[in-house]
C-alpha cells in the first residue's frame, strides 16, 4: 500500500476526529481522541481491513472520511479531491460514489419504509428516471443481491438479519459508487449468514471494480477477505501489512499487539490456545491516553525488554495495581509508522522493532 | 416477520423460489390489527364514535332548526310551567329533569358533546402539528434553533396553563380577522391550541434526537438526501405515533380546560348549551337538592374522558415501537 505507483483512490493523511465531552458554564471540557493521526491509502480495487477492539475508533475513521462526522485534522483525498473541503455541491456529487454498509442491519434500514423506496432513494437524490426505470433498476439491484424482487413493497421488520444486510447492500450499491466503507458488515450475522454476505461482497468488488474499506473486530474476517490490513489501537494505526503477511506467508508482523491480536483468534485444533498472548489492563480512556506508545502499559514486549536492560533507561509503571518495569523510551516518544528494512509495503510503529531501537 | 425457521430459511435464498409480489405488512397495519383485538381498546373507540355521533346530531339538529320554522331552535325551546322539573319517564325530553327555564337537561347534555368535541379537536388541530414540527425541528438541527425553541416552550409551561388561558382569552377579546372571530369560540380554539403543544413538542424533540443519530439516518446522509427531505422522509414518519398518542391524550386536556373555561365564563358565548356552562349554572343547585344538571354534565364528560384516556392508553401501547412484543 505504500507504493504510490499502484492505482490510488484514496490518501488519508493524519486524519484526527476528537470529540469535546463535558465542559460547560464557565468550565472546560475535555477531548476524546477518538482518531488520532491515522494515515493510510487504498488501492483501486483493493480492500482495506480495519481491524481493532471496540473503542479504538474505526468506525469513526469510516464515519469522518463520509463526512458525518466533521474531521478535526488532517487530509484525506478521494480520486484527487480533497475530502475535507469541498463544498456542499461538490459534497453531493461525491457522495454518489462513496457509499456505506452497516454494522446493524436492522437499525440501518428506515422502519416506515418500503424496501423499494429504501433502495430507490440514492437513485432519487442522484439521478432522475423516469419512473418505471427506477422501478426496473431497484428491481436489477435486489436481483443482485440475491433477494426476489417481489420483495418491494414488503417493510424492512418482515426480512431476516441477512435478508436486511442484503437490501443495505443494495441500497450502497444503487448508486454506482466506486467506494464503499463495510463498518462491520457481518458481526452481527450468524455464522453461516456471515460467510454468504463475504462472497456477495467480493463478488460484487470483482464484478463492478469497487473498493473497500473493511471494518471489523475479527482478523478471521478480515484475513479472509482484505488485500492489506491496518490495525489500529487507541486511535492510531500500529500496523499496516499486506495479507500474505498477516497470514505468515511472508515475513512475519511485528507489532507486539498485532501478535496479541492475531494469538486471539480461535484455532479449531485441541489445547491450539494454550500459547495465547494475554494482555493485562484494558483498552486506556481516549481521553488520557497514555503518554509515548498508546500501548506500552499492556505491552508484554516492552516488558520483556526492560528485564535484559540497564535500570536507567527503563522505569517503573502501574497496571492493575501493580508495579511493572518498562522501557522509559516507550513512555516518552510517541512511535509513528515506519517501513520494515525488508518490505516497504509493511509498517509498524514499535520503537522497539523499528531499526533505531534494534 | 416470518414466521417459522423454514420460511425464513427458504426466502434467505433468495429468488430460487416465487415469491407473491404482495403488500407488506406496514407499521401501521400492525398496530391496528392490535387495536382490533384489544377488547377495551375497541369498547373505548365505540364509546368516543358515539360522542362523535351525537356531536354530529347536534350539528345537523342547529342547521335544520336554522332552516325550518317547525323546529324549535334550543333556546326557543323556553317554558317556565315546567321550570326545574325532576327526572321523570313521562317524555322523552324530561328524563334527565329541566332546568330553571325549563329547558330539557338531556337534550343540553347532548348538546353539550357538539362544543366539547369541536373545542378539543380544533386546539389539537393546531397544537399537535405545531408541536410535532417545531420538536423535530429543535432535536434534528440541535444548537442554537434547539435552545430557541427549548427556550420558547419552558417559558410558555413556566405559566400556570389556566391562568394563561385567561389572559389569552382577555388579549383576544374584540380581536377579528376575516371570518375568524377571536373573541368567541375561534378565540377558544386558539387559546387552548397556543398552550397545548408543548407536551408534544417536549416528546418529539427527545425522540427525535435519538432517531437523528440511528444508522439509517446516517445511511440517508451518506447518499447526500438533503436535510429538509431527512425531515419529512426518515424522520417525522418515526415519530407520527406520537403525533397520535398526543392527538387522543390532548382531547381530555382541550375538553376539561373548556368545561373550566366556559365555569368561568370565559369560554362560549353565554346560552349556547355546554358541560361548563352547565356545571356553572347548577353551581347553586346542589343547595337545593337539584341535583340533575350537574350530574348530567358531569357524567356525560365523566365517560368521554375515561374513554379517551384509556384509549390513548392503548394506542400508545400498540404503535410505540419499544412496547413492543411487551403486551
Amino acid at each position: 500500500m505504500i507504493d504510490t505507483t499502484d492505482n490510488l483512490l484514496l490518501t488519508v493523511s493524519d486524519l484526527k476526529t476528537h470529540f469535546p465531552v463535558g465542559g460547560g458554564f464557565l468550565r472546560r471540557g475535555k477531548v476524546v481522541k477518538a482518531v488520532d493521526g491515522v494515515s493510510f491509502t487504498l488501492r483501486r480495487g483493493r480492500t482495506l481491513g480495519l481491524v481493532g477492539e471496540s473503542g479504538s475508533g474505526k468506525t469513526t475513521v469510516g464515519r469522518t472520511l463520509l463526512r458525518l462526522i466533521p474531521a478535526t485534522a488532517g487530509r484525506a483525498e478521494f480520486d484527487g479531491q480533497d475530502l475535507f473541503s469541498l463544498t456542499s455541491r461538490k459534497l453531493k456529487k461525491l457522495r454518489r460514489r462513496m457509499q456505506m454498509i452497516f454494522q446493524d442491519p436492522a437499525g440501518s434500514l428506515n422502519p416506515r419504509m418500503t424496501i423499494g423506496s429504501i433502495v430507490s432513494e440514492p437513485l432519487r437524490v442522484h439521478f432522475s428516471l423516469r419512473r418505471s426505470d427506477r422501478r426496473d433498476r431497484v428491481a436489477e439491484l435486489l436481483r443482485r443481491v440475491g433477494l426476489a424482487p417481489e420483495y418491494v413493497n414488503r417493510y424492512p421488520h418482515e426480512f431476516s438479519g441477512g435478508q436486511r444486510q442484503r437490501i443495505g447492500i443494495a441500497r450502497a450499491l444503487a448508486s454506482n459508487p466506486d467506494f464503499i466503507v463495510c463498518d462491520e458488515p457481518v458481526s452481527a450475522l450468524d455464522v453461516s449468514i456471515q460467510a454468504q454476505i463475504l462472497n456477495l461482497l467480493s463478488d460484487l468488488q470483482d464484478e463492478l471494480g469497487l473498493s473497500y474499506l473493511f471494518i471489523a473486530h475479527n482478523l478471521a474476517v478480515v484475513e479472509h477477505f482484505a488485500d492489506d490490513v491496518a490495525v489500529m489501537y487507541l486511535g492510531r494505526i500500529v500496523e499496516v501489512a499486506r495479507k500474505e503477511i498477516v497470514l505468515g506467508q511472508t515475513g512475519r508482523l511485528q507489532h507486539p499487539y498485532t501478535e496479541a491480536l492475531l494469538s486471539a483468534v480461535p484455532v479449531a485444533q485441541p489445547g491450539a490456545g494454550k500459547d495465547r498472548i494475554r494482555l493485562p489492563g484494558e483498552v486506556p480512556s481516549p481521553i488520557h491516553p497514555p503518554s509515548g506508545c498508546p500501548f506500552h502499559p499492556r505491552c508484554p514486549l516492552t516488558r520483556q525488554r526492560a528485564a535484559e536492560m540497564p535500570a536507567a533507561e527503563t522505569c517503573e509503571i502501574r497496571t492493575e495495581g501493580k508495579l511493572h518495569r518498562v522501557v522509559k523510551r516507550c513512555t516518552c516518544e510517541t512511535p509513528t509508522l515506519q517501513p520494515t528494512p525488508e518490505n516497504p509495503t509493511h509498517q509498524h510503529a514499535c520503537l522497539l522493532r523499528q531499526k533505531s531501537g534494534e | 416477520m416470518t414466521t417459522s425457521p423454514s420460511q425464513s430459511e427458504r426466502s434467505e435464498k433468495g429468488n430460487r423460489y416465487k415469491v407473491e409480489e404482495a403488500a407488506g405488512l406496514s407499521l401501521w397495519a400492525d398496530a391496528m390489527r392490535r387495536i382490533r383485538r384489544d377488547w377495551v381498546a375497541v369498547l373505548c373507540l365505540f364509546v368516543i364514535g358515539l360522542y362523535v355521533l351525537i356531536a354530529l346530531g347536534g350539528l345537523v339538529y342547529e342547521i335544520l332548526a336554522d332552516h325550518y320554522e317547525s323546529i324549535p331552535r334550543f333556546s326557543e325551546t323556553v317554558n317556565y310551567a315546567q321550570s326545574n322539573l325532576p327526572p321523570s319517564a313521562d317524555h322523552w325530553t324530561l328524563w334527565l329533569g329541566t332546568d330553571w327555564a325549563g329547558k330539557s337537561v338531556l337534550v343540553k347534555t347532548l348538546l353539550g358533546a357538539k362544543v366539547s368535541i369541536t373545542v378539543a379537536f380544533m386546539a389539537n388541530i393546531i397544537a399537535v402539528p405545531l408541536g410535532m414540527i417545531l420538536g423535530a425541528i429543535a432535536g434534528y438541527y440541535g444548537k442554537r434553533t434547539d435552545a430557541f425553541i427549548v427556550w420558547l416552550f419552558t417559558t410558555l409551561s413556566s405559566i400556570p396553563g389556566i391562568i394563561l388561558l385567561i389572559a389569552l382569552k382577555y388579549a383576544f377579546k374584540g380581536i377579528h380577522l376575516g371570518p375568524v372571530d377571536l373573541s368567541g369560540i375561534h378565540g377558544l380554539y386558539l387559546a387552548l391550541g397556543i398552550i397545548s403543544w408543548v407536551n408534544t413538542c417536549r416528546l418529539v424533540r427527545a425522540e427525535v434526537f435519538k432517531i437523528r443519530e440511528l444508522d439509517y439516518v446516517q445511511a440517508a446522509r451518506a447518499i447526500g438526501v438533503s436535510n429538509h427531505r431527512i425531515l419529512v422522509r426518515h424522520v417525522l414518519p418515526n415519530v407520527s405515533h406520537l403525533a397520535i398518542i398526543n392527538f387522543s391524550l390532548g382531547f381530555v386536556g382541550a375538553i376539561t380546560a373548556e368545561v373550566i373555561l366556559s365555569y368561568l365564563g370565559l369560554g362560549v358565548a353565554v346560552g349556547t348549551p355546554s358541560w361548563g356552562s352547565m356545571i356553572n349554572a347548577a353551581r347553586m343547585d346542589l343547595f337545593i337538592g337539584r341535583w340533575w344538571e350537574l350530574t348530567s354534565a358531569v357524567m356525560a364528560m365523566f365517560f368521554l374522558i375515561l374513554a379517551l384516556n384509556l384509549f390513548g392508553d392503548r394506542l400508545r401501547d400498540a404503535l410505540d415501537p419499544r412496547l413492543k412484543n411487551v403486551s
